[in-house]
């Protein structure tokens, strides 16, 4: 066979195999705006809520449009306690950190802004274990409320990290977890980098949270179970190392804090939905489902979370 | 005057009872029509007494009977794709007297619908097609794979689901409600590769008829459609082959007696070699390097003629599709493999003059595997449907009356979404695996007869019922996605039965010569469904049966048509309306996601609802001459309600399709160019699409608009072919006389070069939305991009015959 003739076959077999694609302009009307809620409480923090409006899928979406979506005016409370509004061009540096991890925006990229968002500053709203907490918010003539159970602290029997099978120096975080006899537990975890490794690797200004982060123990009640967890990072980072072959790894040298939440179980069926939807990502082969909210009247997630960190040092 | 309805019922079962003894005193020819070059019966035959104007159409196993008035008539035998036989008889009084035809195989060349010129007029049946293997192989073909399924979706009625789709629709029905047919055994998944082809090798394959309009008595279990393919027999006198070498297929059949007149074999194989062909040249470092994919058939059928009016035939499919990614540039490793397995017998016998017995037994199983692997997790997913059918029945001629009587027992055994998982050494709780088993039977009877000289009626009953059983648990949900409680079924305990009246009936009025009138009525029942949970039909989808919380699906069929005859029948013109109502439609709730049914019911997840269809069918069909084809439109509406989606709304059905048009014609340019076409346009298929969205952790959150509320762009594309004859002759000079003679080939062959999709229309397979970059760095943008599968195709396949 003469080297054309496998260059025809190879040709003829990737035409075959490749699709066509192209971008495409859709005339979706956009509906009236309605009110979302991101908010969360977590053991030792006071609670931080953010109300913001859905907007048109298809409009464009720069720094000061995503700004726009954020409602300053709102009535907010948390069982009965009126929250303090805080916007990101005032914000005290103590709940920056709290700002950034329920944004995922680094408090550096909001400066400019004026992004408001509603913090319990009474003691009282300071996150305790087993305790419920019950969110009001009134905002543009609509009352939206929610009731979240921050559930007992559990820590894992033991987190590691262990190699990739087929890398020497990509891995991933391995935990061991005994789960209590008691069904409808449910879980979150989230990750952070904080030093660089030898290799120079970006340290994370935040948790993210990584695929899978959810989950309930409908498969494994008052078992333990060993599961492994990838690296959570930004979405649609273009950090070096959060792209190519060390995209969701973490590498020989990382010093990272594996944060493991309990939380309740509506807050875990909305993120249960949510990371089916990001899994998806408008995929033709997913059914297109809205998420499962908490929020009465509105959409979004209200969280309460007891959570445990664990820092590790990624060694073979 | 008002004329009471008891009277009108009464003149109606009077006029029923009274039809023999109308005929009495007449004479009966009968007998049976085969086809001359392999013995084999010709089901589907028509057979016409001028000048009566009478006719009749030969059953299943190619006899018929037809009573007439002492006299002098010239009967007309035709089949699709034979040549015409007349027989000139006289008929005495109180005698019977047979006539056994055999046709001629008619070249390419010449007409190719000729039996169905008469049933289109005469005939009961409307909302009924039947279409010969000649005639679809001259149409143009994608990848040049001729595919009676992918013919079958160019007539009015049925619509294909779109590049990509496994499924196709008939007059509003899902994917699920067409029964297909192979040898009289259910296939579950008819498609290889996502639907691009059936697992219908054209060369195994005799016939196929489509009924989606008046379903006859003996045919149920689904609400839409049902399509009845028959496997060719093997020749019982010569040995012959025939194949065909494509692109990126080729296939074989081999055929011949195993005893002289009396029995014969046929085996058939395809397989495609896209995946051996490539795969020396990928590039291990290749994005798709590990990539594979394959699918073959493998067809098989013995026939025995027994004797004494007695056959025996036995015929088996085997076919698997292959997918698989397994490579050192990731992590991640995936193997997809699903296929069928058919077994069938089917044993014949002629009792007496006027009847025939049938009794045939088939096993099918569909299966679907996944297995996923990460590093030391290993995920399987598998999917198993097995059914045993039993089915005796019996047509015989009574006087006037073609009456068909018989029952059928099914057992199905279904596995639907096993799923088992491992993490190193630690194997996953998943539950136990869900196994449902059914029993499923009927019995109908019907009576096709003539009331009166222009009226002719088919009424029938078919009575169905079903019963799940156990060995079976079922689990109660309880206040998280676990399970509160668990009620348990022992071994053959009765966990579910369903009952239901089955009432069809047809009648055809004439006109004139030239043209009549028919109408329908048709009550289904539908045990067992298909529940998707991707807007696409895929091989995942999984099929479950009744249970105590899936009742049956209903349907009923109001049709009504009008057909005529142009152009000394060169030209069938038909226009029929249609409505259909369903009940207990099934699909998942919302949000259900692949993993819940582990460790419960995968029916605790479905949804129930009801929905209608509505439309006119226009056909238009040149049946004679060098250019034949037809035009079909259909202006159609399909719509769905559930409590538990959209609000409650009702909205279009995922297949809902306003328009859609097909033309198709062949032109026998000369002897040994024939050259052919297909244009196809459909209304954009309806899609749920995000009407807004908010950020949730900064990432962004889709919210969706009413569902179905959006179409895609239309659907259309233009087919050529162009097939070449090689000439079937040779000149040899004859050794005795030395003069030049011509002597037929041993292997006859032809060239088809089609090209598929000819001004590269990018026909949308699904749009899909991404996201880039980030807000804080202000570069975020979201874009809609549409998926087209492909482009200007051209093809050339190699077929030859021996």
């Amino acid at each position: 066979m003469t080297l054309n003739t496998k260059t025809h076959l190879l040709l003829f077999s990737v035409f075959v195999l490749a699709a066509c694609e192209k971008v495409i302009d859709l005339d979706v009307p956009v509906p009236e705006p309605r009110l979302v809620i991101e908010g969360r409480v977590e053991n030792g923090q006071p609670p931080v809520v953010f109300v913001t409006t859905t907007r048109g899928f298809f409009e464009p979406t720069d720094l000061n449009a995503f700004a726009e979506t954020f409602v300053d005016d709102a009535e907010v409370s948390v069982n009965g306690i009126a929250l303090q509004r805080i916007c990101s061009d005032e914000i005290p540096p103590a709940l920056a950190p709290l700002f950034e991890e329920a944004t995922g925006i680094s408090a550096e990229a909001t400066a400019g802004l004026s992004i408001c968002g509603y913090v319990g500053t009474d003691p009282a709203l300071i996150g305790e274990e087993n305790t419920t907490y019950r969110l009001e918010v009134n905002a543009r003539g609509q009352t939206l409320t929610s009731a979240a159970h921050l559930p007992g602290v559990l820590a894992p029997d033991s987190v590691w990290f262990r190699l990739w099978a087929n890398s020497p120096r990509l891995g991933y975080a391995f935990m061991k977890l005994t789960d209590p006899d008691t069904t409808g537990n449910a879980y979150r975890v989230f990750t952070r980098r904080i030093g660089p490794n030898e290799n120079n690797n970006d340290t994370d200004p935040t948790f993210y949270p990584p695929p899978g982060s959810a989950f309930a123990d409908d498969f494994f009640n008052g078992e333990t179970i060993e599961v492994f967890f990838v690296r959570g990072q930004p979405p649609n980072s273009s950090r070096p190392g959060d792209t190519g072959e060390t995209a969701r790894f973490f590498e020989i040298g990382d010093r990272f804090v594996f944060k493991f939440c309990s939380t309740s179980y509506p807050v875990y069926d909305f993120f249960r939905t949510y990371e089916a939807q990001q899994g998806s990502a408008g995929s033709p082969f997913a059914a297109p489902n809205n998420l499962n909210t908490n929020i009465e009247g509105g959409l979004g997630v209200w969280a309460a979370y007891a959570c445990t960190f664990d820092t590790l040092t990624a060694t073979p | 005057m008002k004329i009471p309805q008891v009277l009108i019922l009464k003149f109606v079962i009077i006029s029923a009872l009274c039809a023999p003894l109308s005929v009495q005193g007449q004479g009966v020819v009968k007998g049976i029509v085969t086809s001359a070059g392999s013995g084999e019966t010709l089901p589907g035959a028509t057979v016409t007494a001028d000048p009566s104007g009478k006719g009749t159409v030969t059953d299943a196993d190619g006899r018929y009977a037809l009573e007439l008035p002492p006299g002098k008539y010239v009967l007309t035998y035709r089949y699709v794709g034979f040549g015409e036989n007349e027989r000139e008889l006289r008929i005495e009084a109180g005698t019977s007297r047979t006539e056994n035809v055999a046709l001629a195989v008619a070249t390419l060349r010449e007409v190719q619908i000729d039996a169905a010129r008469q049933a289109h007029l005469k005939g009961t049946q409307m909302g009924t097609t039947d279409l010969d293997m000649e005639l679809i192989e001259t149409l143009p073909a994608f990848m040049g794979e001729v595919d009676l399924l992918k013919t079958l979706q160019l007539l009015p009625g049925v619509q294909a689901a779109g590049e990509g789709n496994a499924g196709f629709y008939v007059r509003g029905g899902g994917p699920d409600q067409n029964l297909i047919l192979f040898d009289g055994a259910p296939v579950y998944n008819a498609a290889h590769l996502l639907g691009f082809f059936s697992v219908f090798n054209s060369d195994a394959v005799d016939d196929v008829t489509l009924y989606k309009g008046g379903m006859p008595a003996n045919y149920g279990e689904r609400l839409a459609s049902v399509i009845d393919v028959r496997q060719r027999s093997g020749d019982k006198n010569d040995f012959h082959g025939r194949g065909g070498v494509g692109l990126i297929s080729s296939r074989a059949t081999l055929e011949g007696p195993i005893k002289q007149g009396k029995s014969s074999f046929i085996f058939s194989g395809r397989r495609t070699y896209i995946d051996v062909l490539t795969r020396p040249f990928i590039n291990e470092d290749a994005a798709f390097s590990g990539t594979k994919y394959f699918f073959y058939d493998l067809n098989g059928r013995l026939d025995f003629n027994l004797g004494e009016g007695s056959d025996l035939y036995i015929s088996g499919y085997a076919g698997d599709d292959a997918f698989g990614f397994n490579s050192n540039q990731t992590e991640f490793s995936t193997d997809v493999d699903w296929g069928n397995r058919i077994l069938t017998a089917g044993w014949r016998k002629r009792v007496g003059d006027k009847a025939l017995f049938n009794l045939s037994g088939t096993y099918t199983n569909y299966r679907f595997g996944f297995t996923g692997g990460q590093d030391e997790f290993e995920l399987r997913v598998r999917s198993d449907i097995r059914d045993y059918r039993l089915q005796p029945d019996i047509t015989f001629y009574l006087g006037g009356h073609r009456i068909n009587a018989g029952v059928l027992y099914v057992y199905h055994d279904v596995s639907p979404n096993n799923s088992s998982a491992v993490q190193g050494e630690t194997v996953f709780d998943l539950g136990e695996q869900q196994q449902f088993f059914s029993h499923e039977g009927a019995a109908w009877i019907a009576d096709e007869f003539d009331l009166t000289d222009r009226l002719r009626i088919e009424a029938g009953l078919r009575i169905s019922g079903f019963a799940h059983v156990g060995p079976f648990n079922r689990f109660v949900r309880g206040e998280f996605r676990t399970n509160s409680d668990t009620l348990s079924f022992g071994r053959g305990e009765r966990v579910a039965e369903y009952f239901g009246w089955e009432p069809r009936f047809q009648f055809r009025y004439t006109l004139n010569e030239r043209s009549s009138i028919k109408g329908s009525f048709t009550q289904n029942y539908q045990y067992i469904h298909l529940a998707n949970l991707s807007p696409l039909a895929l091989p995942t989808d999984v099929w479950l049966p009744s249970t105590d919380v899936t009742a049956p699906q209903l349907g009923r069929q109001y049709a009504l048509g009008y057909f005529r005859n142009l152009f000394d029948n060169a030209v069938e013109v038909s226009a029929e309306v249609f409505y259909k109502d369903m009940r207990n439609l099934v699909e998942y709730k919302e949000n259900t996601q692949p993993q819940d049914g582990v460790g419960n019911n995968e029916d605790n997840f479905l949804t129930f609802g009801r929905g209608y269809a509505q439309g006119i069918e226009l056909f238009l069909r040149k049946v004679k001459g060098k250019t034949t084809g037809w035009i079909g439109y259909t202006l159609s509406k399909s719509e769905r309600q559930f409590d538990a989606l959209n609000n409650g709304m009702w909205f279009p059905a995922p297949f809902d399709t306003r328009h859609d048009l097909a033309v198709t014609a062949a032109h026998a340019w000369s002897e040994k160019w024939t050259f052919s076409a297909n244009f196809v346009y459909g209304t954009g298929r309806p899609i749920t699409l995000p009407e807004s969205g908010y950020f949730i952790e900064n990432r962004l959150t889709l919210q969706y608009g009413a569902r179905n509320s959006f179409r895609m762009a239309d659907y259309h594309r233009l087919d050529l072919a162009a097939t070449y004859h090689v000439n079937p002759v040779r000149t040899v000079t004859d050794p005795v006389t030395g003069e030049l003679r011509e002597k037929e080939k041993r292997v006859q062959s032809k060239w088809v070069f089609s090209i598929y999709n000819v001004y590269s229309r990018l026909n949308p397979y699904f749009y899909y939305f991404e996201n880039e970059g980030r807000i804080e760095e202000n570069t975020f943008n979201i874009t809609a991009r549409q998926v087209s599968l492909f482009p200007i195709l051209p093809s050339v396949t190699w077929n030859f015959s021996f």
